[in-house]
């Protein structure tokens, strides 16, 4: 049997249970260069492409694996902005200008 | 790269190094494994994003990514793969390998392509494509008997099991999805969008061009940029077999008659509340060699029918549901 409906997969259509939901279109974090983005702070909120204008992916951890400070961070294959330890933000990402 | 090229002990990619080394480590019979995520977003190659050469019997993705591409090549050919093995009609297979954040923007625009104009095939299990944006800037001109598709050249037959393909097409005129492919326990979404719509032959002008696609479904979206006269545009050509398929489209603009051509064995149904929104006329199978057992088995459901498994049961679509 190759088809089952079940409530909590593909919007309720039949699926198939191997396979999880489609993903959607959009890009995920961190994007590759040269792609517009529209962040209300910088550009007056018109598109920009950050490589352009400066701005870049600045890290802040204090996180470290080994001896090496921790610059990008995932969980389950996707990709963290920020991390918490015992409430205190111990690893952030921001698009600041660098 | 640590391995040995062999089934049992392949060769281990662990960075766009290792990756782009294929043409010299690879061969027709020479097996990879990614090893980790491959972000070319920190490479020598977001700024110059080049095809990744595929010289390889096996290439396993061990359920890690390859992200980051942007291609823009507004007069060439923007693909993502070229396979480079030695021997014609050699099958590449790639398993478990995921696929985000691809952005191609070409007259031609190819997942994969042949690099010398052999032919080849493509075995794909497992595997999730996402491609996130892909702009045509001509309407990719096929010639009479050449099909071009999105995932492949016409050099290459391509047929998956178990994969999932997702995609933002902008269009100049529209152009197959798949064509001359095998495609079974599949789910494919897209979104197109096209300024005009390709007439010549439905072949190079449906999604679906003479494709053989069972235990498989399809959501999409199509609509027009600016304005101009309606047409008739064809979902699949008269070359495809359809077996255990559903689709789910929403034509938002630019069609005011859509139909199917191709074989259907078993019953294939559609949403048609989804599908009528914006159309006028559906006709099925208004073309070549239909036979009436075809017209029979193509069916448009309620959206509560698609989700109903009694239901679908009940009409001959063989699914389970609650029980499960």
């Amino acid at each position: 049997m190759s088809f089952y409906i079940l409530d909590s997969r593909n919007n309720g259509y039949p699926c198939i249970y191997e396979l999880q939901d489609i993903p959607d279109t959009d890009m995920k974090i961190p994007y590759p260069h040269g792609v517009f983005m529209c962040m209300g702070e910088y550009n007056d909120g018109y598109p920009f492409i950050p490589e352009i204008i400066g701005v870049g992916l600045q890290t802040d951890s204090s996180l470290y694996f080994g001896e090496d400070n921790v610059s990008e961070l995932y969980f389950n294959g996707e990709y963290i902005m920020s991390a918490y330890c015992n409430e205190q933000e111990v690893f952030s990402v921001k698009y600041t200008a660098v | 790269m640590n391995g040995a090229g062999t089934a049992e002990n392949p060769y281990i990619i662990m960075n766009s190094d290792d990756l782009y080394s294929m043409t010299e480590t690879g061969g027709d019979s020479i097996c990879f494994s990614l090893g980790a995520d491959i972000d070319l977003g920190f490479t020598e190659y977001a700024e110059k994003f080049q095809p990744i050469p595929l010289k390889c019997l096996k290439f396993s993705g061990n359920g890690y990514m390859i992200r980051n591409v942007n291609l823009n090549l507004p007069d060439g050919s923007a693909n993502v793969f070229t396979i480079v093995n030695d021997t014609e009609n050699s099958t590449v297979t790639i398993d478990n390998l995921i696929l985000e954040n691809i952005r191609l923007i070409g007259e031609n625009v190819f997942v994969f392509a042949s690099g010398d104009n052999k032919k080849y095939n493509v075995s794909l299990e497992y595997c999730s494509f996402s491609l996130n944006e892909v702009v045509y800037t001509s309407d990719a001109k096929n010639t009479e008997g050449i099909r071009n598709c999105l995932f492949h050249d016409t050099n290459i037959a391509m047929d998956t099991d178990y994969c999932t393909f997702s995609a933002q097409v902008d269009f100049t005129k529209t152009h197959p999805l798949f064509s001359g492919d095998i495609i079974r326990h599949t789910q494919i979404k897209s979104e197109m969008t096209t300024a005009d719509f390709l007439s010549i032959d439905d072949r190079y002008n449906a999604p679906l061009s003479c494709v053989t696609i069972s235990d498989s479904y399809m959501f999409w979206s199509i609509k027009r940029r600016g304005t101009g006269s309606t047409v008739s545009f064809a979902m699949s050509s008269v070359d495809c077999n359809f077996s255990r398929f559903y689709m789910v489209c929403e034509v938002i603009s630019g069609i005011s008659t859509v139909y199917w051509k191709g074989h259907i064995g078993t019953p294939y149904f559609y949403d048609s509340q989804v599908l009528k929104k914006h159309i006028s006329t559906i006709k099925i199978n208004a073309g070549s060699a239909a036979t009436s057992s075809d017209v029979k088995n193509i069916l448009g459901l309620t959206t509560e029918q698609c989700k109903d498994a009694e239901y679908l049961r009940s009409v001959g679509f063989e699914c389970l549901g609650a029980e499960v």
